[in-house]
């Protein structure tokens, strides 16, 4: 099993290198620095309230988490075209979405360490939660990662594939209380019944692994239009 | 593949980019143990042609075959008979060389037990063994060649595919280069691209010409320079003497004489000024004769 685990594991040690260079491990830490930021505010009394359970999934634990992953996925296929790294992707044997899905993994594990530290954090600092909000604060982290490398492929730059899914990520905040947003929190439709907020928050879920899945591959796609990816 | 099988043959390869035509017709048989060294202006179609032989693009028209197989049925698992490296062969800074071909060792599916052996050697064979764990960020323009020299020879493969190597290195790092390349010629088709007539001069066992998206010349760097037998001149130019040469005569360089003047090396098809005496042809001079005859055609 080890041994099995071993090349792989090589696999995205190296991809991890290659999107979040030499100190990527310290990666999982910036979030650290909003989660301050909130814990200081509350001491200072700049808050009114402190913090509660339904502030721990968007507020305190999926913004910084989604911001460290728009940085960080934008950089999978823009940071080779920026870097004029593509046309060896292109030369892996079995496509180089194969290096695509290495760096997507080699970022889920950093959001997941990140994901970990911040949920520590927030329980030991600010507030209790409970263990579905860890779900609903990496559902839209790791749909803005793919979404962010998908508009890095699309635009061709990091710039311009995160400037736009800033914009994007804007919205989608502000329809957090809507079951159309990655960041929809079952704890902000509170006027619904038990049952209407079960079938919302199922919807939401399926429908953001679909829709995950779906940016993943006509990214995919788009990253094989070789003519219009080296053009230039 | 055995090294028996792996000549390459375009037939007719022709690439169009919309309304654009980057090559057109490209026939061609490359056999195995050769350094090929294509030259050609900007714009000529070399980086084209390369990446269509690499399978890093598909022709329009045509087909490519590597050892009678098309290139198209081989395109999962290319790496291991075509080695690319192109014009802008980007390296990740932070990685150091070790890691770099270790990480491309894995993408490119080379067996665990031979992968550490394969990179080491292939450290030791560019000549980094020394500094493989430093930054590929702190290494020259040279050493970085030679990092992605060695990612191109993982696999091992009878073809070997360099598109401009020696553009910016410094001329040390330019023979450098060039001796490796000959070096892994050995059994194997080696084909580069240059700007630079004397690498092929030196390095190449033949040469292909490209204008204009098509192969003008394929042949032996001898035979090229035997085109422009005849064409050659060398006249002392006066000042404005320059517009009244032939028409298609090219001046090919100008050495500034005392009293005004200047030698000027001349190709024309006719002895382009009453003093001018024939000189012994370059391959320089049968690559400009034939990339300026394509350009007017």
């Amino acid at each position: 099993m080890r041994e099995r685990l071993r090349d792989p594991w090589r696999l995205i040690h190296h991809a991890a290198r290659t999107v979040g260079g030499r100190w990527f491990w310290l990666a999982p830490l910036l979030p650290l620095l909003w989660l301050g930021f909130q814990y200081i505010s509350v001491i200072l009394g700049w808050r009114d309230t402190s913090y509660e359970a339904v502030d721990a999934q968007n507020v305190l634990i999926s913004f910084p988490l989604t911001i460290l992953a728009v940085g960080l996925g934008v950089r999978v296929i823009a940071g080779e075209i920026d870097r004029r790294t593509l046309e060896i992707a292109y030369t892996v044997p079995g496509g180089a979405h194969r290096v695509w899905l290495a760096k997507l993994g080699a970022i889920f594990l950093i959001l997941l360490a990140a994901e970990a530290l911040l949920a520590i954090s927030t329980f030991v600092f600010l507030t209790s939660f409970p263990w579905p909000t860890l779900y609903g604060a990496l559902q839209p982290a790791v749909f803005f990662m793919v979404l962010a490398m998908g508009l890095g492929a699309l635009f061709k730059s990091e710039a311009a594939g995160a400037m736009v899914c800033a914009g994007v990520l804007t919205l989608a905040l502000m329809l957090s209380p809507l079951r159309v947003s990655p960041f929809f929190n079952i704890d902000l439709a509170a006027d619904l019944t038990a049952v209407e907020r079960l079938g919302r928050l199922v919807q939401n879920r399926i429908a953001y692994v679909i829709l995950t899945l779906a940016v993943m591959l006509l990214t995919f796609g788009r990253a094989e239009q070789r003519e219009r990816l080296l053009s230039g | 593949m055995s090294n028996a099988t792996s000549a390459l043959r375009l037939s007719g390869v022709t690439k169009r980019y919309g309304d654009f035509t980057a090559v057109a017709q490209l026939s061609l048989n490359v056999e195995a143990g050769t350094i090929y060294g294509i030259l050609g202006p900007n714009g000529a179609g070399k980086t084209t042609m390369l990446r269509n032989l690499a399978g890093i693009l598909e022709p329009t028209v045509g087909a490519i075959r590597l050892g009678g197989v098309r290139l198209e049925k081989l395109r999962k698992y290319l790496a291991r008979y075509i080695g690319y490296l192109p014009q802008d062969y980007g390296l990740p800074g932070d990685l150091t060389a070790r890691e770099y071909l270790d990480y491309y060792a894995l993408l490119y599916g080379l067996p665990a037990e031979r992968r550490n052996e394969r990179v080491e050697k292939l450290l030791q064979e560019v000549g980094l063994g020394e500094r493989a764990n430093e930054k590929i960020g702190d290494y020259s323009g040279g050493m970085k060649q030679r990092v992605a020299v060695a990612r191109t020879l993982l696999r091992l493969p009878p073809v070997i595919i360099v598109d401009e190597p020696t553009v910016g290195l410094d001329p040390r790092e330019r023979i450098r280069f060039r001796n490796l390349l000959s070096r892994l010629s050995d059994g194997r088709i080696v084909l580069f691209s240059t700007h630079v007539v004397e690498d092929v001069e030196v390095a190449c066992e033949r040469v292909i010409v490209m204008a204009s998206g098509r192969i003008v010349f394929d042949g032996p760097p001898a035979e090229l320079s035997r085109i422009a037998e005849g064409r050659a001149w060398i006249a002392f130019l006066l000042p404005g003497e320059e517009k009244d040469l032939p028409a298609g005569a090219q001046i090919i360089d100008e050495v500034p004489q005392a009293g005004g003047a200047s030698m000027t090396r001349i190709l024309s098809h006719e002895r382009p000024h009453p003093d001018a005496t024939a000189d012994p042809p370059s391959l320089q001079d049968g690559y400009l004769w034939l990339v300026g005859q394509a350009e007017i055609v």
